[in-house]
């Protein structure tokens, strides 16, 4: 008699979390954010992976390929970073390069120098060549979130947890500028003529700034994403700009005037990661739903959809033939897609090391 | 390593959470471990503020992972996230269970099993020490330091106490040992 009450708790006590728990994960679902992989009914070709590159042991947040194809960096959540040749998968050199997540990784113009920043607070800057580490810039106070290097190498912008925004001076390896800006900024790019730096914000608006005498200066702001602004590109011509948000879209902007070309819709999930081709006829954006789109971005038109991943999409890039796409996941792998013709499914996928 | 930088928001609610929680767990220790304190009536004192303070570090600890889960965006639905953040988030599951079972009502409706539950504090205090050394590795700030003295001390405290009690059991138990029949049931019902 006495047990039957206190079973009768447990009863209750395990629908009541059940139910809670359900609840909070359908709400979940409704804050943009799923954890169920629903598969795009969109017409395009579906192309799965070509290869597939393993060696990190978690995330990986960030990748870069050096301008001549031959490097690609890839950086994780352990603070490994690990140089590979592009085109065979070996693994040339691994840098344990930070104390905690590496959050993003740029390669200057001339193919010298990688440079990755951290959570650790630090922004490494590396011979991309010898591995070997040039010089640390540690004035931040906290998470270094985003990097962008100007074209001509020199400057490198970078964003912290603190919402500040830092220019740093890679001549002297010190800090140039610093500003404090009203939100986080996730995402940084920096014009292909230099003069422009644009970053996206955890409030959904794309802020502007203008590059002019080694300083930099606010300019203008675009609006209309409803969530935080993931990531930001420029086409390679400078006229247009695309942001990927956490509420699911892609947005294409006309640099001049400040006018919105396309919302691009067909992820199910946030949007982690923009790039556009070096020809500038094409877009891709990799997200959570651990897709990989391809879009036209003059006419809005979806051309190609990459399945493979088994996680979230973190981060994409171009090879800079334009031929190859590479892309990396919380899956730990890194990835890569040959962009062909999308008129045929590819199924054969090998493992390189 | 060397460079202590500046604490943002998230482990300054860590910190407080740490010191409010190490506060919990004086007043039994300093009782056994230095006995003598039990004349100051610190003890007593902080006994009697125990629960307030518990339920203020849990929900210190609620803003610490709110702050953490927001910056680095963490992802619940990947179950890597609970390998990689184990210290925390079983830390935090800890607390959440101490906390809600913080009041009459389920000190009423447990009875025996409360203790039991609530000495689940000190597997919390040994993953507390884990989770501050493990996400500060490499880059520290200038709260890490006394953050670790506070965890870190009160650990030690905690381990001089068992072993404080052992003795005491021990010596007991070679009492009833050595002792008389008559005597043995005295020091039994001791």
């Amino acid at each position: 008699m006495a047990k039957s009450p206190q079973k009768r708790n447990w009863v209750v006590f395990l629908t009541l979390s059940t139910a809670a728990t359900l609840y909070v994960l359908s709400l979940y679902k409704r804050l943009g954010a799923t954890s169920t992989y629903s598969p795009s009914t969109f017409a395009p070709p579906t192309q799965t992976t070509q290869n597939i590159w393993q060696g990190h042991d978690t995330w990986v947040f960030a990748i870069a390929v050096s301008p001549d194809g031959k490097i690609l960096a890839s950086g994780s959540y352990d603070g490994t970073i690990k140089l590979q040749d592009a085109q065979t998968g070996t693994v040339l050199k691994t840098i344990k390069a930070h104390e905690d997540a590496v959050s993003s990784l740029v390669i200057s113009a001339d193919g010298q120098r990688l440079v990755s920043s951290s959570w650790d607070n630090r922004i490494q800057v590396w011979d991309l060549q010898t591995a070997k580490l040039l010089f640390t810039l540690d004035d931040s106070k906290d998470d270094v979130s985003a990097i962008a290097l100007n074209p001509a190498g020199n400057y490198l912008a970078a964003s912290t947890a603190d919402q500040t925004l830092r220019i740093w001076d890679l001549t002297t390896g010190k800090q140039h500028q610093l500003h404090q800006t009203q939100e986080d900024i996730l995402s940084l790019a920096f014009s292909a003529d230099g003069q422009t730096l644009v970053g996206g914000s955890r409030d959904g608006v794309i802020r502007f700034w203008q590059w002019e005498h080694q300083k930099l200066a606010p300019t203008y702001a675009l609006e209309g994403h409803k969530g935080t602004v993931r990531s930001v590109a420029f086409s390679p011509d400078g006229q247009l700009l695309a942001s990927g948000s956490q509420d699911q879209s892609v947005k294409v902007w006309k640099i001049n005037g400040g006018r919105l070309l396309h919302t691009l819709r067909g992820h199910d999930d946030p949007v982690l990661s923009v790039a556009f081709n070096p020809d500038g006829h094409s877009l891709a954006s990799g997200s959570y739903d651990r897709t990989i789109k391809l879009w036209r971005p003059l006419s809005g038109e979806q051309v190609g959809h990459l399945s493979g991943h088994t996680k979230s999409v973190r981060s994409i890039q171009f090879s800079p033939d334009g031929q190859t796409l590479i892309s990396s996941g919380s899956d730990t792998t890194v990835r890569l897609w040959p962009i062909m013709s999308m008129a045929t499914t590819q199924t054969q996928e090998s493992i390189l090391f | 390593m060397f460079k202590l930088d500046s604490p943002p928001y998230a482990n300054w609610a860590g910190f407080l959470a740490t010191l409010l929680y190490v506060i919990t767990l004086l007043p039994t220790i300093l009782r056994i471990v230095f006995p003598s304190t039990r004349e100051t009536g610190i003890p007593k004192t902080l006994l009697l503020q125990r629960r307030m303070m518990g339920i203020l570090a849990f929900l210190l600890a609620v803003v610490h992972g709110y702050l953490m889960i927001v910056k680095r965006e963490l992802d619940f639905f990947d179950p890597q996230t609970y390998w990689v953040y184990i210290q925390g988030i079983w830390t935090f599951l800890i607390f959440i269970v101490l906390a809600f079972t913080s009041n009459d009502w389920s000190v009423k409706k447990l009875k025996k099993n409360w203790k039991k539950l609530h000495q689940l504090t000190y597997l919390a205090m040994f993953l507390l020490v884990w989770h501050i050394i493990d996400k500060m590795w490499g880059h520290w700030t200038w709260l890490t330091p006394p953050s670790l003295l506070l965890a870190g001390m009160i650990t030690l405290l905690f381990l001089i106490r068992i072993l404080r009690e052992w003795h005491s059991a021990k010596d007991r138990s070679q009492q009833v040992c050595d002792s008389s029949p008559v005597e043995k049931e005295t020091v039994k019902n001791r």
